[in-house]
């Protein structure tokens, strides 16, 4: 867009390739290995220190920063409290001044768009279980997680979840930190911007939404009117879909906000699962598939068994 | 706390220097942050400039965006506003009790520079405020500032520029008002907006929406407007912050400019 440009950007800086980062504080030394990304609040990079790895990520603001640390600890000393996200925090001097930094675990995965697309739709059960535990392993702890979206929700391997990106996080009660409007209960007119259960699970539902469906998805909100903005525009596309039909009324009540909390959402979502594998999973051709081999058999049998009766019976006729 | 945002296409064009009156929010202790929206017009450097000194003068912030990032800007700069003023506050009492005064602000303006976007305005002088602290008492002042940054009472005029190339950004500055008023409500601190725009019927500014914390009303916004092609931004700052101070009078008499004394 031409407008963005009319204020000069400076490039940000960003580490080279071994660089060697020395906390000012901690005196930790980790080596640059290369950029994860980069967001609104700071730059992640992988790093490695005696031969393991880890994400590191430098914030642009040291206030915005160090609430995203807050809430880290917060969490880590609640959730996780053995095993704990959050591994270092520091400030890395450099000639320009000092920029202030944090160490996690890295996380091996894949994002959650690429991992359903690369694994297939039956997997959108078993992830989107895992999402609403991680959610409401929050919500116990009296935070919700904010800024659910794609880039903020890793999946491993075998479909584990894992939530990056804590910007968001908010304690129950006060007003939602940091959000993508697209996902955002206040903007669709579905409810506030108070931080509450429903808000992460309206999130959740226009998050797996956009998943299902990302072709009919709308892709610049912007582009609706305030006053076309419904939330339950969100499941329109689910309504021509057979596939995820026991989802539906669990999308509707997120998104209507009728769950009174996550635990419920989870237990619904737990059913549907149960409910969708005995349909056969979600694919319907898979189970074709199953019945044909297990058809074949028995029919080639039955074939052979009347080809060879027939013969006999001719032959007894030609005697 | 108060803040004035300014939502702004262009470079003002009669009466008092904006930047001045600014500085007179400013020692009034009212933020003025200001949002350039820029579609498909361009904005000159002067223009540019503008925008970004008058944040300057009213320790605010200034960024310039196209019109579906308004709402999102808006709502950002408010926020972090709110907490960078109590950062302020908390800094000067750390100060005293510390005994310390380590502000190196060339420092943390350098590193703005080098480190992009996120950086400008309020944000170039306070990060080294924080890093000179140690992680752990940082966390705990951190922690403070988010308490009373979502606690304390707020008062946010929005002064929206309606002159002839505005025009077609309203429907977003409408949206913006009303994603606004959401994010206010939720906090828990008490906050009111109130919503002016100019030119007015003399060159300052008019009152469109009085303090409300209700969300109804932003939609009946901007129907009648002026004709008159002029920017009288300095003037409608002024307006605004003896609105805030002494709040509605006469609505239709034009600023008297003999008061453009505190600026030079
Ligand atoms: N712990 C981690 N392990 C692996 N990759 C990570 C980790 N943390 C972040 N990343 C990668 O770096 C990217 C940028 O992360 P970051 O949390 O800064 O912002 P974001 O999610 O892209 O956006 P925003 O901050 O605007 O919400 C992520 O999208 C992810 O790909």
């Amino acid at each position: 867009m031409k407008g963005q440009g009319c204020r000069v950007k400076p490039m940000s800086r960003r580490l080279a390739r071994g660089t060697v980062v020395t906390g000012k504080w901690n005196r930790r030394s980790y080596t640059i290995e290369r950029l994860l990304g980069e967001g609104a609040n700071g730059i992640v990079y992988l790093v490695r220190s005696r031969r393991r790895l880890y994400a590191m990520k430098m914030g642009f603001d040291a206030l915005d920063h160090q609430s995203e640390v807050n809430a880290l600890k917060t969490l880590d000393k609640h959730i996780r409290p053995h095993d704990p996200f959050l591994l270092d925090v520091d400030d890395y001097r450099t000639r320009n001044g000092s920029i202030p930094f944090y160490v996690m675990k890295y996380i091996e995965g894949k994002r959650i768009h690429e991992f359903l697309r690369s694994k297939g739709r039956e997997w959108v059960y078993p992830v989107g279980r895992n999402l609403l535990e991680r959610l409401n392993e929050l919500h116990r702890h009296g935070f919700i997680f904010g800024d659910l979206k794609m880039e903020n929700v890793m999946v491993r391997a075998y479909g584990e979840v894992e939530l990056i990106d804590y910007g968001g996080v908010t304690p129950l009660g006060q007003a939602v930190r940091q959000f993508t409007e697209i996902y955002d209960r206040g903007y669709w007119g579905g409810g506030s911007r108070t931080a509450d259960e429903q808000y992460d699970l309206f999130s959740f539902a226009a998050l797996f939404l956009q998943l299902l469906y990302p072709d009919q998805h709308i892709k610049d909100p912007t582009t609706v009117l305030p006053q076309n903005r419904q939330p339950l525009l969100l499941l329109e596309p689910l309504k021509r879909d057979h596939l995820y039909a026991p989802l539906f009324p669990i999308f509707k009540k997120m998104l209507e906000g009728r769950y009174a909390t996550s635990r419920q959402a989870l237990a619904a979502w737990r059913e549907a699962s149960m409910k969708a594998a005995q349909r056969g999973w979600t694919g319907a051709s898979r189970t074709w598939v199953k019945r044909k081999n297990a058809m074949s058999p028995w029919l080639g049998s039955w074939l052979i068994a009347s080809a060879l009766g027939l013969v006999v019976t001719l032959y007894m006729l030609f005697q | 706390m108060r803040q004035i945002v300014l939502i702004t296409d262009g470079c003002s064009n009669v009466g008092m220097d904006p930047v001045a009156a600014a500085a007179a929010a400013a020692a009034e202790h009212i933020t003025v942050n200001v949002v350039g929206v820029v579609d498909r017009d361009e904005i000159d450097g002067r223009g540019v400039r503008e925008i970004e000194e008058i944040a300057r003068a009213g320790k605010g912030m200034s960024r310039i965006v196209p019109s579906q990032r308004l709402s999102q800007t808006v709502q950002m700069m408010t926020r972090k506003t709110v907490a960078h003023t109590i950062h302020q506050v908390v800094h000067r009492e750390l100060k005293q009790i510390l005994g310390s005064s380590d502000t190196r602000r060339s420092n943390a303006t350098r590193q703005s520079d080098a480190y992009g976007d996120a950086a400008e305005g309020l944000e170039t002088e306070l990060p080294a405020t924080l890093e000179s602290l140690h992680p752990d008492q940082r966390a705990e002042v951190v922690r403070v500032i988010e308490d009373l940054s979502e606690k304390t009472p707020l008062k946010v005029v929005l002064l929206i520029d309606t002159s002839g190339s505005m025009r077609p950004k309203l429907a977003a500055v409408r949206e913006t008002i009303r994603d606004l008023m959401l994010s206010l409500k939720a906090r828990e601190g008490h906050s009111e907006l109130a919503v002016f725009r100019f030119p007015g019927h003399g060159t300052d500014a008019v009152l469109e929406l009085d303090w409300t914390d209700n969300l109804e009303k932003t939609n009946e916004l901007f129907y009648k407007l002026n004709m008159k092609g002029t920017t009288p931004t300095g003037p409608a700052i002024m307006k605004v912050i003896d609105f805030i101070l002494h709040g509605t009078k006469d609505d239709e008499e034009p600023y008297i400019q003999d008061e453009s004394s505190i600026a030079r």
